[in-house]
């Protein structure tokens, strides 16, 4: 309970309270979901603890979960107790508290669950921690989903939890917005200078640490005629002897003409290439939730929270899974490109601006970690880390642990299917992290027998 | 070398002396062979022109001019920009010319093709001197096979099955450009179409000993028909170290009910496993025959074993080298010897259980040569793309050869800038990994043929 200044007020406060409480106390209905927080001695709002909780509570007794724990305790009065033990039964904490108001808090003791709840790890329990605890209701959800037109009023270039949502909005919602045009919004003020920036971010009621959020790409198109590329090769793309020897034209002109009624752009004729006409593939080079604790990463950045991911299949009707890190995941978006070819390898695509149209869901209690899609055609997993055979590593592994999960195979048979059947993408090579996408055809998932 | 060398000369000296005195006609193509103090003997192209005593023509890429009297026969090299490039003398006898003297700028020039990419084959004498003296060379002179007048139909039944790659191995069959072979490989481990075991080891069928090719140039194999000819194949049950993290390799736990035999169904297309788990009983996946090795003779004296890759090809178990594919391969020696093996039924990216879909084939063939002009590695074209190839001990490095070699390529076919080539790959690169758990790892580079034929 807040503390208020000492002396009489105070007691007035209780006195009110008190009377507002008891014919509440009975009725005060514990049953049904709530949103925990734990808040050890070291934690900020960021490295706070939450889990979905759901209670039922009959003549006093209260049973139900949270997160991956199970609760039992009593209801008194207004004063809760309860002891949460794990799957295997052994008592991991106990809580204490009160209501106040729309929700209850108090203190306790806590063995603290891990993150990633899929994750089978070998390590050790951590010891019990210290901690203040919050049971809220989660915010109701309007009847129906919601459409939003958001008019973006800033951008952000630092992927981080501290960012303010820009929109509150609901699984099921969808949102039409636009990401940053340089020219046509020099005036709009920026958060953060890292480079690329990001419109939002959205906060997804209900979405918490340890859930997926699940982002629908519904409509991508670019919204300007123009779209800049590069036009020297990174260095992490050929051998050292072709950089060196390499003789680029400082003026060559990387402006391309797009067409997006006719899905084309073309390249300002030069010598060698007076034709060159290429297929639009509008894709979103950004998309995000915040990074997990108080981490904070520059806009070009990439990581398991997303970021600069910069696949060229990240387009209209691709299906994006991000792991949550913090309430309401923070999603962010940017970085458009008309077209590029795998691996970005002169340091940009067809950079553009377009207008954009998603919707969100949110899968409950289940987290893998790091970003997932659906395209048209296949299940893609991304790796992203500081080296290309380690993100291989890892997008096929995340995608092996997929499979397993989903359609419940077992080593032998996940082995045998991508021994015939996976792909490998490899999508950035020239940003401060790499990023390989493991894939497999969905004709051949929808063999499998779950 | 140098003994071979002299064993090959005083062979031809001794035939055809007494026939020739007076007035042999040099004029015409030649194939010189040049050996040095120490390395591997060099190759030219030499095209010889007869006017009384005095002789013209060209020498690789270098000009010649000379006189003839007696027998004896002497020429002056003269490089690209004009400065002299050797010397040499040498004796006629019958259908063979030779002699010693000196070249300068070791023994001759490296064909162009693949600026600042890094990697060079070695052939291809009597390219661009350079500085310093002239060495002391043997050279031998003698005349090309000649073309059979219509290309052939040959049918070659494998006996022999080689698990090393190298010039060492004595040609199965000698095949001029233009000719269809028809033939088969065993799998992986040596075992044909009827169940016999023969050499295992991602073992190679041939060589096969192209007439014409020499260093330098390139080989072009065309893969008319790649098709499984059993009912069978065997693929690998475990996911390999490169391609999962430590983490899942320590926790993963396989099944050994899981056999990895796989039933192939070619007329309808796909296969099944033989003995499926539940999970898989509706299982198939379609059936892409492709041939995980294909090869020349790596350069000099280097030897590889079967199941290794590298500029030379081999184990490059690319899943696009199918039926309907064509491949470019840099020749290092005579003959080039060319070889193949290691089918797969259907294989994913990278090969990531070890082995793909293994099994048997019948491959049909044909070959060409594009004269002096090579590349560092090997290249394909399939239907929709021009692809590079990157062997290399890393897939970062890999990924960096191959895109360097196909930028060089597609710049020299195209006569395209530095500038042109990177904007035109910025948006319509695509890379494959094609190999993650060889010896050597394989990423390929590749071009879409629909945005090339339209762009100029």
């Amino acid at each position: 309970m807040r503390s208020v200044s000492s002396g009489w007020l105070s007691k007035l406060t209780a006195l009110i309270a008190a009377i507002a409480i008891v014919p509440a106390s009975h009725a005060a209905n514990l049953s049904g979901e709530w949103v925990g927080q734990l808040t050890g001695p070291f934690d900020s709002q960021y490295t706070a603890q939450y889990n979905h909780v759901t209670l039922t509570s009959s003549a006093g007794k209260v049973a139900g979960k949270w997160g991956t724990y199970n609760v039992a305790g009593m209801l008194a009065g207004d004063k809760l107790s309860i002891s949460l033990t794990d799957t295997r039964g052994i008592l991991v904490g106990t809580l204490t508290g009160s209501l106040d108001g729309e929700m209850f808090e108090g203190e306790g003791s806590v063995v603290p669950a891990r993150r990633m709840s899929s994750a089978t790890s070998m390590a050790p329990a951590q010891p019990p921690q210290n901690v203040t605890w919050k049971l809220t209701r989660p915010v109701a959800q309007p009847a129906g989903p919601q459409s939003y037109v958001y008019e973006p009023k800033y951008y952000y270039g630092i992927y981080s939890a501290a960012e303010p949502p820009a929109l509150h909005i609901f699984p099921g919602d969808t949102v039409s917005t636009r990401t940053m045009d340089q020219a046509r919004d020099a005036g709009i003020p920026k958060h953060g200078n890292g480079g690329d920036v990001n419109v939002g971010p959205f906060y997804v009621e209900g979405a918490l640490p340890g859930d997926t959020l699940v982002v629908h790409i519904v409509k991508l198109r670019t919204n300007k005629p123009t779209g800049r590329q590069g036009s020297r090769f990174n260095a992490h793309a050929v051998t050292t002897a072709y950089a060196l020897a390499a003789q680029y034209d400082p003026n060559f002109n990387g402006n391309w003409n797009q067409d997006q009624d006719h899905n084309i752009a073309s390249l300002p004729p030069s010598p060698g290439l007076p034709h060159l006409t290429i297929p639009m593939k509008t894709m979103l080079g950004c998309i995000s939730v915040a990074p997990p604790g108080e981490e904070q990463y520059r806009g070009t950045d990439l990581g398991v929270f997303g970021g600069n991911l910069d696949y060229n299949d990240n387009v209209e009707g691709t299906t994006l899974y991000f792991p949550v890190f913090h309430p309401g995941a923070l999603l962010g978006m940017g970085d458009a490109h008309g077209a590029m070819g795998d691996g970005e390898v002169v340091g940009t695509g067809l950079e553009t601006s377009v207008d954009v149209t998603f919707t969100v869901d949110v899968i409950k209690g289940y987290a893998t970690p790091q970003v997932r899609a659906e395209t048209k055609d296949y299940l893609i997993s991304f790796g992203v880390s500081g080296s290309v055979p380690e993100s291989i590593q890892l997008a096929t592994t995340q995608l092996a642990d997929w499979m397993k999960h989903d359609y419940k195979l077992n080593d032998s048979e996940v082995a045998l299917f991508f021994g015939d059947a996976l792909k490998y993408d490899i999508a950035e090579l020239v940003d401060p992290h790499f990023d390989v996408v493991a894939k497999v055809p969905k004709s051949e998932v929808a063999l499998l027998n779950k | 070398m140098i003994k071979m060398w002299v064993r090959i000369a005083a062979l031809g000296s001794v035939f055809a002396a007494a026939r020739l005195a007076a007035a042999a006609d040099l004029s015409g193509n030649w194939i010189a062979t040049v050996a040095g103090g120490q390395g591997e003997p060099q190759y030219a192209r030499v095209l010889l022109t007869v006017d009384g005593d005095n002789l013209g023509g060209t020498w690789g890429e270098s000009k010649v001019s000379g006189t003839l009297a007696d027998g004896k026969l002497t020429l002056a090299l003269t490089d690209t920009q004009g400065a002299s490039a050797g010397s040499l003398s040498g004796t006629v006898s019958g259908d063979t010319v030779t002699g010693s003297g000196s070249i300068i700028g070791g023994r001759g020039g490296r064909p162009g093709g693949f600026d600042g990419g890094g990697m060079r084959p070695r052939g291809g004498a009597g390219g661009r001197a350079g500085i310093g003296g002239g060495e002391v060379v043997a050279f031998s002179l003698a005349r090309p096979a000649r073309l059979p007048a219509t290309a052939r139909e040959l049918h070659f039944t494998p006996t022999n099955f080689y698990g090393t790659y190298s010039a060492k191995n004595k040609p199965a069959l000698t095949i001029f450009p233009g000719d269809v072979v028809h033939t088969w490989t065993a799998d992986a481990g040596g075992v044909d179409a009827n169940g016999l075991r023969h050499r295992g080891g991602d073992s190679n069928i041939g060589p096969f000993y192209i007439e014409g090719a020499l260093p330098g140039d390139t080989l072009v194999v065309h893969l008319l028909k790649v098709r499984t000819n059993r009912t069978t194949a065997h693929q690998g049950t475990r996911i390999n170290a490169h391609a999962v993290t430590a983490a899942y390799l320590t926790t993963a736990q396989y099944d050994p009910a899981v056999t990895g035999d796989w039933t192939l169904l070619p007329e309808k297309g796909i296969a099944v496993p033989t003995h499926p788990s539940e999970h898989m009983k509706n299982y198939s996946v379609p059936i892409k025959p492709m041939l995980g090795c294909i090869s020349v003779a790596p350069a000099g004296d280097e030897q590889f074993r079967g199941g290794d890759l590298g500029a030379y090809g081999g184990n490059m178990d690319y899943n696009d080298n199918v039926e309907g594919t064509t491949l470019y391969f840099p020749v290092f020696h005579p003959g080039a010897l060319l070889g193949m093996g290691d089918g797969h039924a259907a294989m994913g990216d990278g090969e990531v259980t070890g082995s793909a879909l293994e099994t048997s084939m019948d491959v049909d063939f044909s070959v060409e040569l594009i004269p002096r002009d090579s590349s560092g590695m090997v290249r394909a074209e399939t239907k929709d793309y021009l692809v590079a190839f990157g062997v290399a001990g890393s897939v970062p490095e890999s990924i960096q050869v191959a895109t360097s070699q196909l930028a060089t390529w597609i710049k020299k076919k195209y006569q395209l800038t530095d500038s042109e080539v990177a904007i035109l790959f910025a948006s319509e690169l695509k890379y494959d990994i094609t190999e993650l758990v060889d010896s050597q790892y394989n990423v390929v580079a590749k071009v879409p043929k629909r945005v090339l034929a339209s762009m100029k």
